[in-house]
């Protein structure tokens, strides 16, 4: 039956929403809000959670000394004051100086102090630290608090992203004594915790800002995937979807009613295929040029229902550090035969491409092959679990592989950094190593200056570009969809879908027919 | 009464040889029918702007995948490799299986004793678990983007069950009067086992070589739909099955299409089965 609905209409649209608001234009306190997310969490202190979107969860709860503006800001990547109500910057960018504001706690009552946020430094900074965030914690020289409402930072060298660094949960107050997840300081904190199965988070009466959130409560479901998530959402068992394939979202699209209620965002991630250099012949530039030049990005996008955002080299087209001027490379199988050709390798050759056993990665990849064996590559492509794609990432035992790199905060650093001659494989899969490129980002880093600072960036940018270290595809943008009585609701640079601080619930009720 | 005499009265075997010669005459003639490549990719003509797999239409009668190939001519290149991949391995599985069986039947003791406790060690992993070791220790090389690598580990984790049977056939057979008499007349353990073992075992191995055949076509989906058949994009109904999952409810031609192929197929395979057992082993059947 499905079979031949299907077969008169196109794929099949989403029905209608079920419940809808009641039509308040003020915000509403009170209600639960139930989200299912397609990963899990295993743990509650953000020291150990770095991927999405367990990390989402960790805003909700633990809060910072500096937040970015809201997605609809002109300029999402500006920091703002937050726990800190000021700083002040000296020694040529050596040393910072934050002032606390006044009459900070945790949920349960007690003082946030500067202590607490020594403690949570230390702890990522310490030589044994096993935390995911320690690296970028590694130039601090020294943290210490001369009172309780001031911290102060030292740095080895001057660094332009240290405060954004600053707004990562993991660097959230850590009081003493008690784990995390025991006292928060972000606008929620744990009511309950079941790794693997759900949590519930209470509205946090003590946040920084009184108002807000509006929510009581938050019901996270999780590790739901694909169509049980998007049934979850049709029945009106869960408020928020942020788990869907491209498909789904194109049959929300064809119904009406759901299209105001759909959240596209620009999201800061990168997508590309890493050509490992150290395998012959990838360690020949004009072979990475090749491969490059074959690809056809116009399927890849029309593959991603248009959620792709082509990227011509390292950087995301959010930044605004990223060079517009750039445009991706052309689709020219021509000048990749003769590349090939120069190369010494006219008469084709083989590639392994270790996939990710996945449906849209296995078409990413099945595109790739087809455009690839045009100009006389083989791609031989080997799905691997998770697990295994680890461990051949970290082994270096491809010659492709695709990579998603997803930004920890908004500056060009964090992007550069699978790039880098001193990361190991698993932060630069290509196994890039280019010294002119380290001294250059070496500049950059200390540059205080944005726009000299931008300057050097975007040299970079066309360095590595021109190296062709990957087949760069772009930035996968974030997709949600919310039920009409969810309002306030909009995608977060950081917080990316869970940011629910300025959400509120309508009264929901049954839709008339 | 002749074979087909008694094959012919099986309604089940004929409905099973009636599935089967479906599948396989969509496999041998269906490629010839449809132009369109099973592998190659056509996203501007055969998926929508959104880059929706396209519903069944006059040109794509099954409809096309999410590269805009046609589905039809992925079952029937599917088909080739499932029916290939399934008589292949059973093949090679009852060859081990049968020989192993036999040895151990017609000699008994000691080597009995051996090739008995080998098979029980491969029972002891579960077959399709076997079968993913070794498909792992074989990935990623230029060979194993052919058949070769599946046949060979669903052969080698395959033949345990039909070296037992065999074996206990072998027994019964071996004090009947006529193997007793031509041991005594000075026959040798491989005459007795080629011209006299051999015959009154092949019927129990052809049954079981159907009844494998479906097992092994089975397997065969369960490791590409697990990403461990022959690598992309070579069509293979369990991949057919992966790739189409995202799709269930808004393209579901992507999975009804392998999906009810590869059940035509499994129950084909076990309807023959039964027929050949009515045809060749009349006495269990009656009893």
């Amino acid at each position: 039956m499905g079979l031949l609905c299907a077969a008169c209409s196109g794929t099949p649209a989403m029905p209608p929403p079920r419940l809808v608001g009641a039509g308040h234009a003020a915000p509403e306190r009170g209600g639960t809000l139930t989200v299912a997310l397609a990963g899990d969490v295993r743990s509650l202190d953000p020291s150990e959670v770095a991927e999405w979107p367990a990390n989402g969860v960790m805003h909700l709860l633990y809060d910072t000394l500096v937040e970015y503006a809201p997605a609809t800001s002109a300029d999402p990547t500006a920091l703002a004051p937050a726990l800190a109500q000021g700083w002040t910057v000296a020694d040529a960018g050596l040393s910072y100086r934050f002032t606390l504001r006044p009459g900070l706690t945790y949920s349960d009552g007690r003082p946030i102090e500067a202590a607490d946020f020594v403690r949570a430094l230390d702890r990522l900074r310490a030589p044994d630290s096993r935390s995911g965030w320690a690296a970028f914690f590694r130039d601090l020289a020294q943290v210490r608090a001369p009172d309780p409402t001031h911290l102060e930072i030292r740095l080895r060298a001057p660094d332009a992203a240290l405060l954004m660094r600053l707004a990562l949960p993991a660097t959230a107050p850590l009081p003493a004594g008690s784990p995390a997840a025991a006292r928060t300081s972000g606008p929620f904190r744990v009511g309950s915790f079941k790794p693997g199965q759900s949590m519930t988070l209470l509205r946090n009466p003590r946040y920084r800002d009184p108002a807000r959130p509006y929510l009581d409560r938050v019901v996270v479901l999780l590790a739901v995937t694909g169509e049980t998530a998007i049934l979850q959402f049709l029945r009106g068992d869960t408020d928020l979807l942020e788990a869907l394939y491209a498909t789904d979202w194109v049959r929300f699209a064809r119904t009406p009613a759901w299209q105001p209620l759909m959240v596209r965002a620009p999201a800061l991630n990168l997508y590309g295929i890493a050509l490992n250099s150290t395998r012959p012949p990838l360690g020949d530039r004009r072979v990475r040029e090749a491969l490059a030049l074959a690809v056809r990005r116009a399927d890849l996008v029309r593959l991603s229902a248009g959620n792709f955002t082509l990227a011509p080299g390292p950087l995301p087209s959010l930044l605004p550090e990223h060079d517009p001027a750039l445009a991706p490379p052309p689709h020219d199988p021509e000048r990749a035969r003769r590349l090939l050709a120069e190369a010494g390798l006219a008469g084709g050759l083989s590639l392994r491409y270790t996939d990710l056993v996945d449906a849209a990665a296995g078409r990413l990849a099945q595109s790739l092959q087809d455009d690839l064996l045009e100009v006389g590559v083989r791609l031989i492509v080997d799905p691997v679990t998770p697990a295994t794609y680890g461990a051949v990432l970290a082994r270096g035992d491809f010659d492709l592989l695709p990579y998603e790199w997803t930004g920890d905060f908004p500056d060009p650093s964090n992007f550069f950094q699978a790039f880098d001659s001193r990361a190991d494989g698993v932060t630069n899969p290509a196994r890039y190593r280019n010294a002119e490129l380290d001294a250059l980002l070496a500049k950059a880093r200390g540059e205080p200056e944005r726009g000299r600072r931008s300057a050097l960036y975007r040299r970079a940018e066309r360095l590595v570009r021109d190296d062709w270290p990957w087949i760069w595809i772009g930035s996968q943008s974030s997709l949600a969809v919310r039920q009409p009585y969810v309002m306030g609701y909009a995608h977060h640079l950081m917080w990316q879908k869970l940011d629910l601080r300025d959400v509120w619930l309508d009264e929901p009720r049954r839709a008339l027919p | 009464m002749t074979f087909w005499h008694r094959f012919r009265r099986s309604r089940a075997g004929l409905a099973g040889a009636a599935l089967l010669g479906l599948v396989a005459g969509g496999a041998l003639v269906g490629p010839a029918l449809d132009a369109h490549s099973p592998v190659r990719k056509n996203v501007s003509a055969g998926t929508s702007p959104l880059g929706e797999p396209q519903p069944p239409s006059a040109e794509f009668p099954l409809g096309t995948d999410a590269l805009g190939r046609c589905v039809a001519a992925r079952l029937a290149s599917g088909a080739r490799r499932s029916l290939a991949i399934g008589l292949g391995a059973t093949l090679i599985a009852l060859v081990i299986g049968t020989a192993i069986g036999l040895l151990a039947g017609a000699s008994g003791g000691a080597t009995d004793g051996a090739l008995m406790r080998l098979t029980d060690l491969v029972l002891a992993f579960p077959f399709l678990l076997l079968a993913l070791a070794l498909t792992a220790a074989l990935r990623g090389t230029e060979a194993a983007a052919g058949s070769g690598p599946v046949l060979f580990v669903l052969g080698a984790a395959g033949w345990t069950g039909s070296a037992r049977i065999v074996r206990g056939k072998a027994l019964a057979v071996r004090e009947r009067e006529f193997v007793q008499a031509a041991r005594a007349a000075g026959a040798g353990r491989l005459r007795l086992i080629v011209r006299h073992l051999l015959p009154n075992v092949a019927g129990t191995a052809l049954v079981l070589a159907s009844l494998s055949a479906a097992g092994m076509i089975l397997a065969e989906s369960a490791l590409a739909y697990l990403g461990l058949g022959a690598p992309p994009p070579a069509p293979s109904w369990g991949r057919m099955l992966q790739e189409g999952q995202p799709y269930l409810r808004a393209a579901p031609w992507l999975i009804a299409a392998p999906g009810l192929a590869l059940h035509a197929t499994v129950v084909g395979f076990h309807l023959l089965g039964a027929g050949l057992r009515a045809a060749l082993d009349p006495d269990e059947t009656r009893a």
